[in-house]
Parts: structure tokens; sequence; C-alpha cells
């Protein structure tokens, strides 16, 4: 068959040019291993702590009350460390604890912990954590001042707290939570790879396309519409050609985060359809694009800036679930939306084909739109040379 | 001298005429800096006011001393609280996301804490949401806290004789809301981070600089394809003059695409590059550092087309480990090292440190950027030499 | 003298890896002079060149331009130099006045002069209206024509041009062969590397045979032709008895053979400018009415082949 000799040849001078091989097979992996254990440090809130030159039991517990709210608490040797730690966002939040707090309790006085945190940040919000351990760590300080401050003996309620302590109420503090895990059960490089997977199966397309204008500006296609080869069959293969390249990736990205970082694509006849239908909307989007510019250059550079931009505008990069909605809406012009969400559904919540058949009739329809638009402009282009 | 400056205004002429230049170090990071703001924007900021339902159905004075504390920290701009009539109300209100958390006050605490006995309230939060939900519980806990308190020291007082029973409540009350031993103060906090717009417009403008810094070797190793190069070396100029004019054309083109960018950026998308002394500086030794970085990795090549994909590899590689694409993780040491090598992530920490306002702080980073420049341009000497020869 | 040579270029050699692409090669070229190098593709032309513009430095021997020695830093030499290289050494994104003021200033011309020496040249090759367009926009004709005018714009004692007609269209080859012998009538000094036979006949004042990078005979194609025994070539149309033409002819001392062929008398002649008089008095003698008489020196071919044993032009 012609058009599959002229996809063969296409796949020839493909691998021929090694950088392919890395921005094909290398950056892909890459970047899933990059990503993946970049978020999987995000979303942890923590603090740096200067607990005193040499603390004493208030300042302790203090230090200790936010490790038991579950917070990673961050060592640093003075209040001007932990000022630049959060000022340069290494810790959330950060507490510095007077050399004297001990003292200064004992002498009657008060004292004040100093709080960092960035102006517009998660951290303001954690003042409270540190308000409580605060409080909770000089409870029996505040408790004795208060009986003194009514007339009591200091000894005396020094002698009673203790016990007072022990016996008094606590109102507790019960947590539940409702709501779907968003994540569930999935490991941070799930979350992504999906995703990763749609980036790249587009930019690998879109900067592909410089090879049709190459092709185009060798006189090659204009010779090959000379011999007896129809249109058609050069529009084929050229297609072809880019399909398979295309579909190479995504097995190769498939196979190797499944092997590597442990991902679960779950059924495979969905995933295999989401991605080959996809692949068919990126060689067609390839197809167009390369019909649009007159240099290789112009054509990958462009290509690649619309392949982000789709990526991040589809849910590529970033979770839909963290859009706004307006942001949601506006996604759903681009196919990659309509491929993260079957990709959501297979993977997350491990529906079949018969749940994304909506999802794959999108796909389907961008992809016979664009080989539409882009075999007649080809045959336009090319025509003319 | 002379021939330096003709060669490299001739490469510099040249360059203009291409468009390719304004599409790769102008029109692209501003789209895509325009785009990820977009999408990205509000996830990197962060929100600082959190809302939460309340669900009082004790209607007492242990509930009463709760909605003060709300009120309170609502005056402050911390919370957004909505009422609600029960605990499924409430309940449904966090499921749909309505509220990032809610507190449910019980019916009978004010009576069980008035008589001594231990209590709960509850803090319902949203599984995704954890951060929001601890900031709740701590809240809460504050409370709690101050409840205990109030009934320790009132107990305390009784225990040691300056109090009379039903003078408990009262002195509960009273005790609770009293500031502890132990205050929190806020201290104001510059912020020596790149957040949002700024983040991207200049991780997004680093790495577009790597495709046109490049360009120096890559249009040497053009002259020869084109069969100029010949003609140069015939020329009585110094044989450094090709180099270092090429060289000195890339710089210019490069400084002038970034202010561009940093003027585009600030512009468009409201990106906040900091003290303008601070950014010239920084912009200049980043240039100089990606430009020896580049026609380092360049002059290995043998044709202009191997040595342009070498470096579109190393541009995006460089990218990736510096935090150009997505912040690198400082809690993952291997990959804060690798960073370090990179000139990308001295950049973006010297901006950073800049948000702070003190123009000095950036000194460090462009010392470490000039080094770099140094070192490369040591390495790729020799190759380069090379690549002018006939 | 030798220091009255604009181009001294002595003993040079070349290695590269294991082939000698230059052996030895010595030779000058005097003021106003055109000297050719004539050899088939790959004789080492282009590397002779290179040495000899500093583009390369020689393994041995050396090269002097205008008594200034040339290598690969020597700046002096280079200003006398102009290079019209073989392959076309244009910026085509530059207009043919950016082309031509950029190569200026690097040969030190500027401002005002520059300006004057650059309209100079643009109509000496016919540029003059299109000057202003990209050099991507001009024929392949235009294009060499630019290549050769940026040598001159520095006014160089010496042209080097080499291989110029390579690929070109008749046309504009005439046009290049013209405008070298211009410019050598001018007084330029020019050095011309070729394949082409013709070429090097028509233009040079003394050639050089080069082949397999030797330098393998060298002089005026008069020289190069009695070099190798060649003998001009006499042909003869008369009234009268050509036979009897024919036989006097043979008589005469310098004369090798003589004989008839198609309506004319076809005698071998040692030197025909000497012989020349006396076979003119010999035919009328014999009782020939001469009506025209014409004298053809063999063809550089026959020297090459007799020097190499290979025809010049596979």
């Amino acid at each position: 068959m012609k058009a599959l000799a002229i996809a063969l040849t296409n796949l020839k001078r493909f691998f021929r040019d090694r950088t392919n091989v890395f921005f094909v097979f290398i950056l892909p992996i890459g970047l899933i291993l990059l990503i993946g254990s970049t978020m999987g440090n995000a979303g942890t809130s923590s603090f740096g702590v200067y607990p005193g030159a040499a603390p004493g039991a208030v300042a302790d517990r203090i230090v200790a009350g936010l490790e038991e709210r579950g917070f990673s608490v961050e060592g640093y040797g003075s209040a001007e460390d932990v000022r630049l730690a959060v000022e340069r966002g290494e810790v959330t939040a950060g507490v510095a604890v007077p050399d004297d707090l001990d003292a200064r309790l004992a002498a009657g006085d008060t004292a004040d912990i100093a709080f960092y945190a960035t102006p517009n940040g998660q951290g303001a919000q954690l003042q409270s954590v540190v308000d409580t351990a605060a409080v909770a760590a000089s409870e029996t300080v505040a408790a004795v001042r208060f009986a003194v401050s009514r007339g009591a003996d200091r000894g005396t309620a020094e002698g009673v707290v203790t016990a007072a302590a022990a016996a008094a109420p606590t109102l507790t503090v019960t947590t539940s939570t409702v709501g779907e895990e968003l994540f569930e059960g999935a490991t941070t490089y799930e979350v992504g790879s999906a995703g990763e997977l749609i980036l790249f199966m587009f930019i690998t397309g879109l900067a592909g396309s410089a090879e049709l204008i190459e092709t185009r500006r060798l006189g090659i296609s204009r010779r090959m519409l000379g011999t007896p080869t129809s249109a058609g069959t050069v529009l084929a293969g050229e297609a072809l050609g880019r399909l398979v390249i295309i579909l190479m990736q995504a097995v190769y990205i498939v196979v190797a985060s499944a092997l590597l970082f442990q991902v679960d694509w779950g059924n495979l006849l969905a995933t295999g359809a989401v991605v080959l239908l996809f692949a068919l909307v990126a060689a067609g989007a390839s197809m167009l694009f390369g019909t649009l510019f007159s240099t290789p250059q112009q054509s990958s550079g462009a290509g690649i800036i619309v392949a982000l931009a789709l990526a991040a505008l589809g849910g590529a990069m970033l979770p839909i679930e963290l859009f706004s909605p307006t942001l949601r809406e506006i996604a759903k012009v681009t196919p990659h939306f309509w491929a993260v969400d079957a990709f959501s559904e297979v993977l997350r919540r491990g529906g079949g084909l018969a749940d994304i058949l909506p999802q794959l009739g999108v796909l389907a329809a961008f992809a016979v739109v664009l080989i539409t638009v882009a075999a007649w402009r080809m045959r336009a282009v090319i025509a003319r040379g | 001298m002379n021939a330096v400056l003709t060669i490299a205004a001739k490469d510099i002429r040249q360059r203009l005429r291409d468009r390719s230049v304004f599409i790769i170090a102008i029109l692209a990071p501003l789209a895509l800096a325009f785009v990820f703001n977009l999408v990205f924007g509000g996830v990197l900021g962060g929100n600082v006011q959190l809302s939460v339902g309340v669900v009082d159905a004790d209607e007492g004075p242990v509930s009463d001393g709760f909605a003060g504390l709300v009120d309170s920290l609502e005056a402050a701009g911390l919370l957004d609280p909505t009422s609600y009539p029960d605990a499924a109300a409430a309940r449904a209100a966090v499921d749909d996301e309505d509220v990032g958390a809610a507190f449910v006050l019980p019916e009978g605490l004010s009576a069980r804490v008035r008589s001594g006995q231990s209590a709960t309230m509850e803090v319902i939060g949203n599984v995704d949401a954890s951060t929001t939900a601890a900031i709740a519980s701590a809240i809460a806990e504050r409370f709690a806290a101050s409840v205990r308190i109030g009934a320790l020291s009132a107990a305390t007082a009784l225990g040691a004789g300056v109090l009379a029973p039903d003078e408990l409540e009262a002195a509960a009350a009273e005790a609770g809301m009293a500031p502890p031993p132990v205050a929190v103060t806020a201290v104001e906090t510059d912020t020596r981070q790149l957040t949002g717009s700024t983040y991207y417009s200049a991780g997004l403008a680093i790495f577009f600089i790597f495709f046109i810094a490049g360009l120096a070797i890559t249009s040497m190793l053009g002259e020869r394809s084109g069969g100029t190069l010949p003609r140069l070396i015939a020329a009585p100029i110094p044989r450094y003059a090709v180099l270092a004019g090429k060289a000195l054309a890339s710089i210019l083109v490069s400084l002038g695409a970034m202010a561009v960018l940093v003027i585009g950026t600030t512009l468009l998308i409201g990106a906040d590059w900091g003290n303008p002394f601070g950014v010239a500086i920084l912009v200049v030794c980043a240039v100089l550092a990606v430009t020896a970085i580049m026609n380092a990795i360049g002059s290995f090549a043998r044709s202009a087309e191997q040595g342009a994909n070498l470096q579109s590899v190393v541009g995006i590689v460089m990218a990736m480990l510096g935090g150009s694409f997505i912040p690198i993780s400082l809690g993952n040491p291997v990959l804060a090292a690798v960073a370090r090598l990179t000139p990308n992530a001295w950049f973006l920490d010297g901006l950073a440190e800049l948000q702070a306002g003190n123009v000095a702080d950036v000194l460090p980073y462009a010392g470490v950027l000039l080094l770099m420049a140094v070192v490369w341009t040591a390495i790729g000497l020799p190759f380069m030499r090379r690549a002018v020869a006939a | 003298m030798a220091s009255d040579r604009i181009l001294d270029a002595v003993g040079l050699r070349k290695r590269f890896g294991d082939r000698e692409a230059v052996n030895d090669v010595s030779f000058h070229v005097a003021p106003g002079e055109t000297y050719g190098l004539l050899g088939p593709n790959g004789a080492g032309k282009t590397t002779t060149i290179s040495i000899v513009t500093g583009l390369l430095a020689a393994d041995a021997g050396t090269v002097a331009v205008a008594g200034q020695p040339m290598t690969p830093t020597a700046l002096a030499p280079r200003r006398d130099v102009g290079l019209v290289p073989q392959d076309l050494a244009i910026y085509p994104d530059l207009s043919a006045r950016e082309n031509l003021k950029f190569f200026g200033r690097l040969y030190g011309l500027s401002g005002g002069t520059l300006e004057a020496r650059a309209a100079e040249v643009l109509d000496v090759i016919g540029l003059a209206d299109r000057a202003r367009d990209r050099a991507k926009t001009y024929s392949g004709g235009m294009k060499r024509r630019l290549n050769i005018g940026i040598a001159l714009l520095h006014r160089p004692k010496l042209l080097i041009l080499d291989e110029p007609t390579v690929g070109v269209d008749p046309q504009s080859r005439n046009a290049i062969l013209e405008a070298v012998e211009r410019l050598s009538g001018a007084g330029t000094a020019v050095l011309y590397t070729t394949h082409y036979m013709e070429e090097a006949e028509r233009l040079c004042d003394r050639i050089g045979i080069i082949d397999q990078g030797r330098l393998m005979a060298e002089g005026t194609k008069g020289e190069l032709v009695r070099g190798i025994g060649g003998r001009d070539q006499l042909t003869v149309r008369g009234t009268g008895s050509l036979e009897a033409g024919a036989a006097a002819l043979r008589a005469l001392p310098g004369v090798e053979s003589a004989g008839v062929a198609d309506g004319t008398i076809q005698a071998a002649v040692v030197n025909a400018g000497q012989v020349l008089p006396q076979a003119l008095a010999v035919l009328t003698e014999a009782g020939l009415s001469v009506t025209a008489a014409n004298v053809e020196e063999p063809g550089l071919e026959h020297v090459f082949l007799a020097l190499t044993g290979k025809a010049l032009r596979d």
C-alpha cells in the first residue's frame, strides 16, 4: 500500500534525527518523574521554629504542641533564620520563642512569641494553631495567676493547680470528614501521568508538523502528486506517518509509567480507545498546523506553544478539579479536556469502555473535523507548492 | 574592536529580520505566561479567608463564647462564617464545598461544661481539603483550650479558697476570656518568593531566552554552511572578532528580548519583577550565563542543525530541573541540589529574594551566574575556536 | 625581484591525513599579471588558494602578498587581497548594498569612502537598481556578480577567483570573463583557478598546470605548448598549386610536416611566429597566391594530457 510506504519513510526520517528520540522517549518520562516527586511534597504545612536558647518546660510544650497537631516542625538557630525561611517559602509559617520565656513567666510577666507568615499565603491561618499550643502549654500558669488575682496565696494556688488540672473537664474536638476523596488511592504519579500523556501526544503531533513543511519544501509532496498516486493517498500517507509516531510514543509512555512508577492504567480497552482517538486528533491537528506555516522553525515553535497552552487550558497540567467554574467551561472547548475526563473515569473510577462513550464521541468528532479541514488545506497548499 | 562591532551589527540585523526570533523570544513566553497565569493563577497564591459553617444547637454561654471567637476572627478577615440549622445541613454544605469546614456545638454543651463534665464539639472537614480541616480544628481547639483554662482557673481559685462555688461559672467565663500569659504576635514579614504571574513570567522568560542565546555558535556554523565563513577569515580582522561579534550580538538581542518580556508581562499580566536595578543586574548576569552555556553546547556540534537540536535538549532539561515550569521541591534534597547547576534556579531565586525589596540581596545570585558564565566560556572556548577554523 | 611580485608562494605543502593535497607548489604572480591555476577537480587548487588567502596554514612553505608574509593571523597582507570564493559567499537575507557595506567595513572602509565605493561597485556589477533588495531575491547570475563585487570593494592589488564559472549559465559566464578581462586590463593582478581550458587560454598571461597537488609546469601558453614539444598549426588558403606549396613548406627548417586537406595547406610548425614570414615567402615563390594564413597553437588539453596522461576534463 502506497500510503504505508509513505508512512514508513516518514518514520525512518523521524528517527534519523537523534533529538527526536530525546523528545519522544526521554523527556516525557523525565517530566513525569519530576512532577511526581515534586507534587508529593506540596500541600504539607510545616512550621519553622526557633525554640529559644535554652528552652524551658513551657517552651518545650509549645513546640511539642505543634507536632501533636500534625504539623511538621523544622528547627532553626535564630529568629532571623526562621523569618528568612518563611519569606523564602521553605516553611509555611514560623515561630520564634523568646530565650527567656520560662523565666519571664516565672517572674510573673507575660511573654510574646513571634509568629511569621507571608502576607498572601496559607501561613496566616496557622496563627490559631500556635495560639492554641501556647495557651495549652501555659494553662497552669494562667490558672495560678487568675487565682492570685482573686486574692489567693501563690504557693497555695500552685499546690492546688496540678490536681485541678488533672480533674478539669476537657472540651474535646472531634473531627469528621465528608466528601469523596478527590484522588482516592491515586499516587502522585498516577494523578499526573494521564495529563502528561495527553500533553506529550499533542506536542509530538504539533512539533512534528515541521516534517510536513520540510517534505513540502523539498518538493517531495509535489513529486508524489505527480506520480500516479492520488492526492488522497499522499494525504493518507502523511497522516498515517504522523499517527504512528504519536501512537508509538503513547504506548511507550503508558508502558514505561506502569513499569517505573507503578501507574495503573485501568481497563486497557478503554485506555486504548482514548489513546487511539486522541492520537487521531493530534495527527489531524499536526497536519493542519503544517499547512499554516511556511518554515519548519515557525511551525514547530508555534506548535509547541499551542500544545502547551491547550494542555494547560484543558486540564492536562493542573487537575481540572482545581479550576474555577468559568475556566472549567472554557476547558471544554479543547479536545484535551475530554481526553483527560475519559482518563479520570477509567483510572480513578475504574470505568470501562461503555462509561466513556460520550467523551470518545466528542474526541472522534474533533478528529473528523481536524482531519477534514487539514486534508482540504493540504490539497490546496501542496498543489500550489 | 571595530570588526567586532561591525559583525555584531550585521548579526543583529539578520536576527531582527528573522521572524522566528520574535516568535520564540517574545510571543511565546508572553502567550504562555498569560495562559499559565490564567489557569494556574489562583492556585499558587492561596486563599486567606476561610469560609466556615456554624451550627449552634447549644445556645448557651459556651456557644456564645465560641460565637465571640468567630466574630473576632471574622473581624480580622480570617473567617467568613455562615449559620446552619443542624449538623446534617452543615455536613451537606461541606460536601458541596459551599464552606471549607463546619463547627457543630451540640445541644447541652454549656450544661455539661457548667457541671464540670467533659464534652465534645465537632469539626466537619472535607477529605480533599486537609489543610482547611486542620485550621478549623485549630480554631476549635483554641476555643476548647480557653474553655478548659476558664474551668481550671476557676477550680484553682476555688481550691485556693478565694472563690465561692456559685461564682464558678462567672469566674470560668472571665478567666477563659482573659489574655493568656503567652501571647502570639504576628511579625511583619517580607516575601522572598515569586508568586503567580511573576513566577510564570520569569520562569518562561529565562526558558525561552535559552533558544536565542545560543544563536552565536549556530550562526557561526551557519556562516560555514552558507559559504561566507571563508570571506570572514580572509578579511583583515583579528581571529577572535567573528566569534566575539556574534557573541555580542546574541547577548544584545537576548537583553532586548528580556527587556520586552519584563515590561510586557508587567503591563499585560501584572507581573511584579521588583526593583528595576535588581532585575537588571540579574537579567544581565543570567543572559551571560545562558549565552555561555548555549554557545559551549552548540560548539560541540558539527552542523548548525545538530547544534540547534542539542541546544533545545539542554534548554528544556535545564528549565525543568531549574524550576522554570514548576517550582523545585525544596523538600527533595536531590532535586534541589541538581537545580543548583542550572542558571534558571539562580535567576529565579535571585528574583525571589528581590521581592523583599533590597537590591543588595541579589548580588550573591548574580555572582554565581557570572561564575557560570566564566566556567562555561572556558569549557567551550577550545571547541569554539575549532568552529572558526575553515 | 621577489619583492616586486604581488604574490610569491614558495614550497607549499599541505597534508590531510595521509593525503598530500598540496605537494611542493611554488609560483608567483607579477603586478598586473593574470595567472591561471589550471587543473581537474581535486587537483589541489582550492587548498592552494586557502593557503594563499590565509584560511589554512601550510605544513611547509611561505606565502607573501606584496612582500608581506601571509599567515592565518596576519592582517596586513589580507588588505591587498580580494577573494571570490567558489561557493557563493553572500548573505541572502541582506541586500547587495548591505552586503557590500558590511564587508567594506571589515576591510577598513567607512563613511563617505565606503558609500562611494559601494555605489561604484554596484554600477560595475550592474546591480545598482536592485541594490536594496535582499540577495535571496536575485537570480543566480546576479548573485555571482555580487560575489565578485564584494571582492573589488577595497581595490585589492591581487584578486583571487576560485573557479568562478562552475555551474553558471553561458551568459553570466561570459559576463564574468569580461569583467576579469577589464580588471586585469586596469592593472589588477589576478589569480584565477579553473578546470576550463578555454578560460585559462583566454584570460591568463601565465598558467600553472596542477594535478594531484603538484605543479607540473608553468608558463605562457606558448611556452607550455612548446615545452611538451607541441607544434603550432599553420593553415593556408590560396590559389595555385597547394601541393607545390606544401612541398615547399616541407623544405623549410622548423616545418615538421605539411599536407593538403580540405582545400587548405595544413602544416605543423615549430614556433609559427618565427617561421611565418619565411613560409609566406616560400609559398609565393612556389607560385601560390595566399589568400589567408592562420596560425593556431595547440591547446592546453594537449599539454595536460602530455604532462599527466589524463584528460583535463573527465
